[in-house]
């Protein structure tokens, strides 16, 4: 039979042997891009076999024992699957991406060493069964995006960088005082142990605060829009696909275990409106692409807690089709954004303009990741952002639902405002048009997002039907 | 045949459109106008229910969407032909075929997911449409329209809360009480399908699309097509909310409706463009849409059902027709000016006379509307509240009043030349006069045995008699009265633009004060306090003996009699 339990463990593993893999092979004359590359690949591919296997039913176990209760606990659940499938997925993409976007620096074997780590981290996390294993990978992750994003090495992006770190570690405290809580409390760090517990409130409080943190939802949000001084495939890495949805997946798998407090998910509805309300708003006001498309990403995971806190068969199902369906579509912002400023050398959407006709095809791309992260129909988003209504039409108190709606239509605003003054609007400056928009591995990257933006919703009834099932949240 | 298989024509030309547009020059202007046809031809292949009950619902097509169905295609199709005269561009005709697609889907959908796909869909080929005459106005129709749609979908949410269903084959089955969350479910859904159609709020980027975009836009789309699926979706409606909406839904409903047609009242007024009448217009006979909704809602399903048909279909196809008219007048004497039309009626005496009729169907004179539908809602809102017949008595003087003034324009003696002809616009011209003409004469009697029953109480000849006489007194004042010179500086769309405005930079301000909260104050406290520390530090003896004195008081003071006990 197929060992899946050691599939499981690949795909933790590999990642890990990857990044340790690039300075050795670096010595030996091999491309650290190609290697960066392979392993994400390889991530992938397990990553999706383990969520076609765990679709069966089959949910592979592997535990070491620790003291202190701190078993090295993996469990493959629907959940972690199909979370380690659509982040591996997208790193593959943004991996292929810097192949073009990261051709010659000095600092290009430490930029996939520390992308690589953060895959593994990643993926050790998701899998993760006990409090413990998660704070430790979540500060893996926190310490590789201070590296990445600190990738340019100007003061300002070194300051920039500090500030991502010191406010995600800020929050890993608070997660590291909810598991001393927790097992001082339940006497057990480990959730299969506490499925169906519950946990003291400020326990509860302080997983909140943890997520927030690392999914940077008002009043730690700052740190996201900063940390777009990072090169376009490490925004698009960890802002739009991967670090930023470590919060509310944390959030969304321990509460799956432990009973959340309605009260606490009140809270998490109301913080994550106003969250999304204010990013929408400060969207609408900036200037450079990149802080942008960044806030654009507060203001979408204000929606994805906002299922996860409805909880229920059908808000967590709303909450993983958005955070498949904004993966996608925000990871092609991002690598857009990055195209775009490649060509025109500015972030400062003002001195743009007309880029629809030098650069069609990014326009197209760009125009199809907008329109999925709008909910437009036929695209993903929509399908998500209807999920997520539906879920919250029968739970979530009305003035939630209000306060999302007018998100909703912020989002609408912002993004056709950056895609007018981008791509439509009278040019600032004479752009020629060239054969090539940008190296053809960035074309590709992006042309393989805007188009999987569109086939996520003509087919949407798979990742739908996965997630329905797994989570009991069929209409 | 499968209800979706209309769509399959004009998404098969716009495949051939993207391939063959470069090769063949000509290629989009046929393939859109095949694409509709076709379209056309296959709506009356579309296997419905087999009930002669027109608001039966089912898994397949309920003869209500075929009908509307119909009349999608058909418009789409007259559009197309019109197109071949005023625009070459491919991207129209590839948003003619577009617009066809999404449109039928939305109509022959059998479930409110499926009819939200293709509902919002609109908004792309919309956008498409508009985008290479004005990307401003695309970008507010665009806007609006998405804004139409998200209020649209939220209520969706809601109605699922109400009835476990989006399913349209178990609404006839379902049967429950309307909660507070069902209300606000009406309330939403039905700002959604109307706002589809351009009612107030949602009118504002009408005029400026109808005022820059060819007339085959404007008589396909807003006047026609989106008219049309508001009415689709109000039929929905119908079904859903029929036994159980309380009196609080129709104040909401007749409250939509005055103020729409208050907003295009004031407007019209102040036209000084055919095409910008016809577009305050398509407002105006929304806003009486939506009153009539109000004021009989739901009294009478079948009455309920043949008032939004009438209002949809006919209108539809006369405000079509007149903008076909409008775009027939700007091809052969370039503009659509009334300054510059005067005279122009012994030149197009076709065009002249057409344009005088579907006035006279706007303006709801009796027999020139069917159903007599404009003189029930005469009559209905009379009964309802005596002082409400004010409101459609003032949109009938309105219309009336400022279609006299084009037609006066028209006859006024003066020499012009006559300019080019066109058939194939005459042709168009032609055959969207036909539904008028349909409508008026035919299909009336077709349905008098359902209408019967419904116009027994009503006493029809002093309402035909009442607006007569208001049409007689619009036309008289016409002659001697000039039309308000006033400026309307602010619309909806500006002042909510506006708010958004103010509405952000504040948000934003809070956003950049919690930055600084969190970021740069703490970070210059930081600095301070390393800063005095490091100063504190620096190496030499008196410096260190200072501290060293001040920990030892400090403790002496900790230990003695004021401090720890």
């Amino acid at each position: 039979m197929f060992d899946i339990t050691g599939l499981m463990i690949f795909t933790v593993l590999f990642p890990f042997v990857g990044a340790l893999l690039i300075p050795i092979l670096k010595h030996f004359k091999l491309d650290s891009g190609k290697v960066a590359l392979f392993t994400a690949a390889g991530t992938f591919v397990s990553a999706f076999l383990l969520c076609y296997y765990v679709s069966f039913g089959l949910f592979p176990v592997y535990r070491i024992p620790m003291p202190l209760g701190m078993d090295f606990h993996l469990l493959g659940d629907a959940m972690s699957a199909f979370m380690a499938a659509a982040a591996s997925f997208l790193s593959f993409i943004i991996m292929y991406y810097s192949q073009g976007y990261i051709k010659e620096s000095a600092y290009k074997a430490e930029f996939y060493f520390a992308a690589m780590l953060f895959l593994g981290a990643m993926m050790g996390l998701v899998f993760s069964a006990n409090l413990a294993w998660i704070f430790v990978f979540w500060e893996i992750t926190a310490l590789c995006s201070w590296r990445l994003v600190g990738y340019f090495r100007a003061d300002s992006d070194i300051a920039k960088a500090n500030k991502t770190f010191l406010i995600t570690v800020f929050g890993a405290l608070f997660l590291f005082l909810a598991l001393v809580a927790i097992a001082n409390s339940n006497g057990t760090i480990d959730l299969t142990e506490l499925r169906g517990a519950t946990i003291p409130f400020y326990a509860t409080l302080f997983i909140i605060l943890a997520a927030f943190s690392k999914s940077a939802i008002f009043p730690f949000s700052s740190w996201l829009p900063d940390a777009g001084v990072a090169p376009s495939p490490v925004t698009a890495l960890l802002h739009a696909a991967v670090l930023v949805k470590i919060g509310v997946f944390a959030f969304a798998k321990i509460f799956t275990f432990i009973i959340l407090d309605i009260t606490a998910a009140e809270l998490v509805m109301y913080v994550a409106a106003i969250s999304s309300l204010i990013a929408g708003a400060a969207a609408l006001k900036e200037t450079n692409i990149k802080r942008v498309i960044a806030y654009s990403t507060i203001s979408q995971l204000g929606f994805i807690f906002f299922a996860i806190a409805i909880g229920g068969g059908l808000g967590t199902t709303a909450a993983f089709l958005f955070i498949l369906m904004h993966g996608v579509a925000k990871g092609g912002l991002f690598l857009c954004a990055g195209i775009i400023e490649h060509k025109t050398h500015t972030k400062d959407i003002t001195k743009m303009g007309g880029l629809a006709k030098v650069m069609p095809i990014t326009a197209l791309a760009f125009g199809f990741c907008a329109l999925s992260v709008m909910g437009i129909p036929p695209f993903g988003g929509f399908f998500s952002k209807f999920m997520v209504f539906l879920a919250a039409a029968g739970e979530a108190p009305t003035m939630a639902i209000v306060l999302f709606a007018f998100a909703a239509l912020l989002t609408l605003a912002y993004l056709t405002r950056l895609f007018h003054i981008v791509f439509i609007a009278s040019p600032k400056q004479n752009f020629t048009k060239s054969k090539h928009e940008a190296p053809h591995q960035m074309m590709i990257s992006v042309s393989v997002l805007a188009i999987l933006s569109l086939l996520l919703g003509l087919f949407v009834q798979w990742p739908l039907g996965y997630l329905s099932t797994m989570f009991g949240g069929a209409l | 045949m499968i209800p979706f298989f209309p769509l399959v024509f004009p998404l098969a030309c716009i495949v051939f459109l993207l391939a063959f547009k470069k090769y063949m020059p000509n290629t989009p202007k046929f393939l859109a106008f095949a694409g509709t046809t076709l379209s056309l031809v296959a709506v009356f292949t579309v296997q419905g229910t087999e009930s002669l009950k027109i608001f039966q619902d089912g898994v397949l097509p309920t003869p209500f969407a075929l009908a509307i169905a119909v009349f999608i295609a058909f418009f789409a199709t007259l559009a197309a032909l019109a197109a071949l005269r005023e625009t070459k561009s491919p991207s129209f005709y590839f948003n003619i075929l577009l617009s066809t697609a999404f449109a039928l889907g939305a109509v022959l959908s059998n479930n409110f997911i499926m009819m939200l796909l293709f509902w919002e869909g609109l908004l792309i080929s919309l956008y498409l449409f508009i985008l290479p005459i004005n990307a401003k106005t695309a970008l507010k129709a665009f806007l609006i329209n998405a804004a139409g749609d998200v209020v649209l979908l939220v209520g969706i949410c809601l109605f699922y809360l109400q009835n476990g269903t989006l399913d349209f084959t178990f609404f006839a089955k379902t049967n429950t009480l309307l909660t507070s969350s069902g209300l606000w479910a009406f309330i939403l859904m039905f700002t959604g399908a109307v706002a589809k159609a351009g009612a107030f709020p949602f009118h504002n980027w009408i005029e400026p699309a109808a005022m820059q975009m060819p007339a085959s836009f404007t008589a396909m789309l807003p006047a026609a097509i989106e008219k049309l699926l508001a009415v689709f979706l109000m039929g929905k409606m119908f079904l859903i909310f029929f036994p159980i909406l309380p009196a609080t839904a129709k104040v909401f409903v007749c409250a939509l409706g005055i103020i729409t047609i208050a907003v295009a009242a004031i407007n019209m007024l102040v036209f000084k463009d055919i095409k910008q009448l016809l577009a305050w217009n398509i407002v105006m006979q929304i806003g009486l849409l939506v009153l009539g909704m109000g004021v009989h809602i739901f009294d009478h399903l079948l009455h309920d059902t043949l008032f939004v048909l009438n209002h949809g279909i006919f209108k539809a196809a006369l405000l079509a027709c007149a903008f076909f008219t409008a775009g027939a007048f700007k091809l052969y004497f370039g503009s659509t000016d009334i300054e510059e039309l005067k005279g122009t009626a012994r030149h197009a005496p076709l065009m002249t006379f057409v344009l005088f009729i579907c006035a006279l169907g706007l303006s709801g004179l009796s027999f020139v509307d069917i159903f007599f539908m404009p003189s029930a809602l005469v009559a209905d809102t009379y009964a309802a509240m005596p002082i409400l017949i004010i409101i459609p008595a003032l949109a009938a003087f309105i219309t009336m009043f400022t279609f006299a003034k084009v037609f006066f324009a028209l006859l006024v003696k003066k020499s012009r030349a006559k300019a080019e002809g066109s058939h194939i616009y005459n042709t168009v011209v032609f055959l969207s006069f036909l539904p008028v003409l349909f409508f008026t004469f035919g299909f009336e009697f077709s349905l008098e045995p359902f209408l019967a029953p419904h116009f027994a109480g009503i006493n029809l000849s002093w309402v035909s008699i009442f607006n007569i006489l208001v049409l007689l007194l619009a036309l008289a004042l016409a002659v001697k009265v000039k039309l308000p010179s006033y400026k309307i500086k602010h619309n909806t769309y500006t002042i909510t633009i506006e708010a958004i405005t103010v509405f952000t930079k504040w948000l934003y301000k809070i956003d950049r004060f919690m930055d600084k909260l969190i970021d740069t104050w703490p970070s210059a406290i930081v600095k301070k306090i390393s800063l005095f520390f490091s100063r504190a530090h620096r190496g030499n003896t008196p410096q260190y003996l200072l501290w060293a004195i001040l920990g030892l008081l400090i403790f002496a003071a900790l230990v003695s009699d004021w401090g720890i006990k």
